[in-house]
């Protein structure tokens, strides 16, 4: 057979129709669509939950710097302050 | 989205024009099934993205079809590489071999002819295929082709006898 004869042979392939079952399968797809959130919220829950885990993190990193900062011996030691509770010295 | 009414018009006036460009696409009644339920889903949730100015509601449903199932082919494809991959990893991955060949429009006496011109035409290039596909099975003008594709009339000639002469050589070494 010959190639033009052959790329012919496309114009034999009959038309079928849709099994009858489809539109069934099709209500019950979208029932399922109808009740799933769209993409839109999917993505912005996601990205919420990013931002406040980062927000998290970047609050426990700066607190912890303040703590280090803020060292209670410093002060005590800079203001000359008595932390001892003994009343009497030797 | 359009009411249920007017959703099942539009169903029963395009089923079998989405139905049959999904086989021709992928050859296998069972894909097919799965793939027109998805457009037709994906119809009536973005029908409101239609714009009547543009194109028609024929063409525009044509376009749905013929990326859906491109899109279908290429995610087949990107899990028959992973499936090969996982495969080296010694991962045992679920993935479908390769899907049989199934096109119930295809009459017996042709069906081995048909099946290796197809598998060739499946080599092609999505928009030599594409041009190839709706001008020779679905007997669509090249005007028509041309507004579906969004190319010229020019465009769509060049394709199609690009088309023919890769399916040639393919036809050709797989003889030789």
């Amino acid at each position: 057979m010959d190639f033009d004869n052959k790329i012919e042979l496309l114009r034999t392939i009959q038309k079928v129709d849709a099994p009858p079952f489809l539109f069934t399968r099709i209500e019950a797809g979208l029932q399922n669509e109808v009740y799933q959130a769209p993409k839109q919220w999917k993505l912005a829950f996601v990205f919420c939950s990013v931002l406040i885990l980062f927000l998290n993190v970047l609050m426990f990193t700066n607190v912890s710097k303040v703590d280090s900062n803020n060292n209670a011996s410093q002060v005590v030691s800079s203001m000359q302050l008595e932390t001892s509770n003994q009343l009497y010295h030797d | 989205m359009i009411d249920r009414e007017n959703f099942n018009e539009l169903y029963n006036e395009y089923k079998n024009l989405v139905y049959n460009l999904t086989l021709h696409y992928l050859q296998n009644k069972e894909e097919s099934e799965d793939i027109t339920q998805e457009i037709f889903i994906k119809l009536f949730t973005n029908i409101h993205k239609y714009d009547s100015t543009s194109s028609s509601l024929k063409t525009w449903i044509y376009r749905i079809t013929i990326n859906s199932c491109l899109d279908y082919i290429k995610s087949k494809k990107t899990q028959k590489r992973f499936a090969f991959i996982t495969s080296i990893f010694g991962v045992e991955a679920s993935i479908q071999s390769v899907s049989s060949f199934y096109h119930p429009g295809i009459k017996l006496e042709h069906k081995q002819a048909l099946q290796q011109l197809l598998q060739q035409i499946n080599q092609l290039p999505e928009q030599q295929k594409t041009a190839l596909i709706l001008t020779k099975i679905e007997d669509r003008s090249q005007q028509e082709v041309a507004e579906i594709m969004n190319v010229s009339i020019k465009a769509v000639e060049s394709l199609l006898s690009r088309a023919k002469s890769n399916l040639k050589k393919y036809l050709d070494q797989s003889e030789g």
